[in-house]
């Protein structure tokens, strides 16, 4: 019996849905199967052209790393990698809009990369002025998801922070990102080292040595450290730190004059201080006279030197001073320290007003001054 | 009494809206798909074909001679898959109630994928729509549909197909009614919305959520910047102009080349575009990687002007030759790159603070898109889905506006219409376009009608003219037109005594036509600006022609239907 037609047509239009749905599936999966072998083709490509990149910027050729890099997105756009490589090269040839742009398009897809952070931040910075979003976005960086084996880097994220704060006259706040990392950087020579400069440049100068000393204490046989060392306890009027400091810098480095002018000052310093802990009262009193005597003699040449009536007459009253000083130092008893003290401040007063109306004062003058200051609370 | 269960095959009957459904869904998957393998199958040949670092050598012989393969292959078989897509896609859906041969479809992703991929500056969003189209008409012809069905399924398989290639899915549906329907109203919104969203779901889920670009956050930094949108909008009209006009001329040009040159012309573009790549490689292609740079402020000023003017000539190149591909990326891409160069100039000369040179890129792709495509609303939404925010809407709308009066004032006609008008295909306008009731060309025209050869005499012209009332005579061979012969003309020509003058030499060219769905309106004007001969020719080919309407057959067909009318009337009154 014949089928009739129409139910035939019927069936027909269901099996053909159904075939067709069938080849719709198939050609999704075709399809599909096609988009992964492009991307993973797309992946070589852009390693390629990251590569080159990057050889490109090694050698200096930024628009050249631009237009690799470039190449490497358009390929795979999703890799933050590559984005980042573009951006850092785009921000580095002040094409500023579009690396902020890429930037922030990474950071809207993990606002915790500490990468992207850091190069936004560099971009902040690299924009005159624009501190506050610099420190914002250093901050972000360093407290971003680091991974395990880059805490080093974050370290050192920490460090440029620092450096840009110190660049930028925030020293407080450079201080106590200081703080922070005093606290945090492996304890090499190197890391004390780079520690201590960037206290020296915060103005920090006791904390800077306390660094110095550190880094001595893990490596002493670095001349420049000893040296800084030595400047910095000679600044911070810590002489007999700064002698074994600027001594055994000499010991390692015999030629340098400036650490020899030094440390020539530093044991004239600590050979003529009246009020060094220790001292017996007749050596302070030997000392004192001696710095007197030292001083009369400078005011003498200086007042047979000078023209000025005024000058002069100032130099006169402190002369008659220093008589009066001597004469009462001439005494068979040891002085007191306040008379010590005093005769001190005579010697700095005598120092200055020399320094000021005949100029440059010899090693030995230096010496004086620098003890007068020191004990008048200045540092020296 | 008992109901007799129907029998399996009439339980599984389905009815045809079941199907169209059905279909709706599956065309919207499969177009998608063709979409993303044609983009796929571009981007493969495009690194087969020039590698990771081309030399010159192979800028140059790439383009031109893929472009010999691809002359052959549409000269001798698929001559339907040059150019966009989206004009034959419209010509179809409108004049063969959507009938697309399948070869079409086959032939454009064949051509285009070989053309795109060996550098010609085309996109691929007008192919993937004529693949989509060919597929969705392959596809009702099979469960043979009625003929508005299967006419219904090209406009969802465009918006599918639009959808998956540009990703922007709601700018697809208004692509689909604003240009192939020409109707935003149309019904057939549901189901051009559901094939978009169906088709978006297979691309996002095999490319990735991806946008296409990565367009900045938009600012209107203050309001005196919406004049420099205007100047946008004014710059972006005059190049629209200068892109369809030179297009339009350069096509013609080709057009006009003797026939045997047609299987080159393609290489001639071919050459072209290699030396235009070895100079400015940027242009190559659907070029997309340079319309995100100019979003994001990463090209200078001067890139961009001269990527805006090469990119302008090298599609008019590729598109004129007779390539395959389409002029929706290319319109995209010249827009990003002069809205970056005004938006440049006014950062850097505006006396009010302005935004930065990607927010006008962005506004200019817009703008350029409206200019030239002529489809304003799905510019708007296209742009509006790209950045996902309301403040651009303002700047946009003004921009785009200005383009697209400037555009269409200075060329009426729009550029996929006047591409198909050069094919002698006439689209309707919306002027032209009447209710289903109204009276139409067809129903008043007459079919009997009489044609002079060219190479007659007027001696024989007079003689017809003398057994007829007729003033005016059509002129041409075999059912094809060329013009008209006036019989004043001829008589004067008999008189002076050369009666042995061809007609042809006597034919009026610039004769007006109708055709078969203009209104009785616009079959009377044109009428009267004959000498009462007013050929009636067919869309698909004008110079075909149908038949003819004189003032007699006007006043025959008025009779008819009154006395038609008179008589239902007078019936209706006797029965009630």
């Amino acid at each position: 019996m014949e089928v009739p037609r129409v139910t035939r047509i019927l069936n027909n239009e269901i099996v053909l849905l159904a075939v067709l749905s069938v080849a719709a599936f198939g050609v999704f999966i075709f399809t599909r199967h096609m988009s992964t072998l492009e991307r993973q083709l797309n992946a070589k490509i852009a390693a390629v052209w990251f590569e080159r990149g990057e050889q490109y910027l090694k050698a200096g050729e930024t628009n050249k790393a631009i237009r690799s890099f470039r190449s490497a997105t358009a390929k795979v756009e999703d890799d933050p990698k590559y984005t980042l490589a573009l951006a850092n090269a785009l921000a580095a040839e002040k094409h500023t809009q579009e690396a902020e742009s890429l930037l922030f398009r990474l950071r809207e897809a993990d606002a915790e990369n500490p990468d992207v952070n850091l190069s936004l931040a560099r971009l902040a910075a690299q924009q005159q002025g624009d501190i506050q979003e610099a420190v914002r976005y250093y901050q972000n960086a360093l407290y971003g998801r680091w991974p395990g084996d880059q805490l080093d880097q974050r370290q050192q994220v920490r460090f440029e922070l620092v450096r840009f704060l110190l660049a930028h006259q925030q020293q407080y706040l450079a201080t106590s990102e200081l703080f922070v990392l005093q606290n945090r950087v492996p304890d090499s020579a190197a890391a004390h080292i780079e520690i201590a400069k960037l206290f020296v440049e915060a103005n920090d100068l006791p904390h800077a040595l306390q660094e110095y000393a550190a880094a001595i204490r893990l490596d002493g046989s670095n001349v420049e450290t000893l040296t800084a060392a030595g400047q910095v306890a000679f600044q911070l009027g810590n002489y007999q730190q700064a002698e074994e400091y600027l001594r055994a810098a000499l010991e390692a480095k015999p030629d340098s004059q400036d650490t020899r002018h030094l440390l020539t000052l530093t044991r004239l310093v600590l050979s003529a201080d009246p009020l060094l802990r220790h001292l017996t009262s007749w050596d302070r009193k030997n000392r004192l006279r001696a710095a007197i005597e030292l001083s009369k003699t400078r005011l003498e040449s200086c007042l047979s030197q000078t023209p000025d009536d005024k000058a002069s007459a100032e130099l006169q009253s402190l002369k008659a001073e220093a008589f009066a000083t001597e004469a009462m130092l001439r005494a068979k008893s040891p002085p007191d320290t306040d008379t010590v003290r005093a005769g001190v401040d005579l010697v700095f007063r005598m120092q200055q007003a020399a320094s000021g109306a005949c100029g440059r004062p010899s090693e030995a003058d230096q010496a004086l001054l620098l003890i007068g200051r020191q004990h008048n609370g200045e540092r020296p | 009494m008992s109901v007799t269960p129907l029998p399996l095959p009439q339980k599984l009957r389905l009815r045809e809206n079941h199907i169209f459904f059905a279909l709706i869904i599956i065309i919207a998957v499969l177009a998608g798909l063709s979409a993303v393998l044609f983009t796929l199958a571009i981007r493969g040949t495009t690194y087969l074909l020039f590698g990771i670092s081309p030399s010159s050598l192979r800028y140059l012989l790439v383009p031109t001679l893929m472009s010999l393969v691809t002359g052959y292959l549409l000269l001798k078989f698929f001559p339907d898959a040059r150019g966009s897509g989206v004009p034959q896609t419209e010509a179809a859906y409108r004049l063969r109630q959507g009938d697309i041969p399948g070869r079409v479809a086959f032939g454009k992703f064949l051509t285009g994928v070989l053309c795109i991929g060996s550098g010609h500056s085309m996109g691929r969003e007008g192919p993937s729509v004529q693949i989509g189209a060919g597929l969705a008409s392959a596809i009702g012809k099979r469960f043979n549909l009625s003929p508005a069905r299967a006419q219904s399924l090209i406009p969802v398989a465009a918006a599918a197909a639009l959808s998956a290639a540009f990703n922007t899915p709601v700018a697809a549906v208004l692509f689909a009614l604003e240009e192939i329907i020409g109707d935003m109203n149309a019904p057939l919104i549901g189901s051009t919305v559901v094939a978009s969203v169906a088709s978006v779901i297979v691309e996002r889920s095999i490319l990735g959520n991806n946008p296409i670009f990565h367009v900045p956050q938009y600012r209107l930094v203050h309001p005196a910047e919406l004049i420099a949108y205007l100047v946008l909008g004014v710059v972006g009209g005059i190049l629209s102009l200068a892109f369809c006009k030179g297009l339009l001329w350069l096509r013609g040009l080709f057009r006009r080349m003797p026939a045997r040159t047609r299987l080159f012309q393609p290489a001639i573009g071919g050459l072209a575009i290699g030396v235009i790549l070895i100079f400015v490689p940027q242009v190559m292609g659907v070029g997309y990687e340079y319309v995100d740079q100019a979003l994001n402020g990463g090209l200078l000023l001067k890139t961009m002007a001269l990527l805006c003017v090469v990119k302008l000539v090298a599609t008019m190149i590729s598109y004129a030759s007779g390539n395959a591909g389409g002029i929706f990326a290319p319109s995209l891409y010249f827009g990003a790159m002069a809205g970056g160069v005004i938006g440049t100039l006014m950062h850097r000369f505006a006396p009010f603070p302005t935004g930065d040179s990607g927010a006008y890129a962005l506004v200019g792709m817009g703008t350029l898109f409206a200019g030239i495509i002529r489809a304003p609303m799905t510019s708007v939404f296209m742009i509006f889905e790209l950045t996902q925010d309301y403040q651009v809407f303002v700047p946009l709308m003004i921009a785009n506006m200005v383009s697209f009066v400037i555009s269409k004032r200075y060329q009426p006609t729009s550029l996929y219409h006047a591409l198909l008008q050069q094919d002698d295909v006439h689209l309707p306008t919306p002027g032209a376009r009447m209710p289903a009731r109204s009276w139409r060309a067809l129903d008043i025209m007459s079919r009997d009608f009489t044609m002079i050869p060219p190479d007659a005499t007027a001696k024989s012209a007079l003689e017809v003219f003398e057994g007829s009332s007729w003033q005016s005579l059509l002129v041409g061979n075999d059912g094809l037109y060329v013009g008209l012969i006036q019989r004043e003309r001829v008589e004067e020509v008999v008189n002076r005594g050369a009666a042995e003058t061809v007609v042809r030499d006597l034919v009026r060219m610039d004769c007006a036509h109708a055709h078969p769905d203009h209104s009785l309106e616009v079959v009377l004007e044109r009428l009267g600006k004959n000498s009462g001969i007013l050929p009636v020719v067919s869309r698909k080919h004008v110079r075909e022609v149908l038949g003819i309407i004189t003032p007699q057959t006007v006043m025959q067909f008025v009779q008819k239907t009154w006395y038609e009318t008179a008589e239902g009337t007078n019936r209706s009154a006797t029965e009630f």
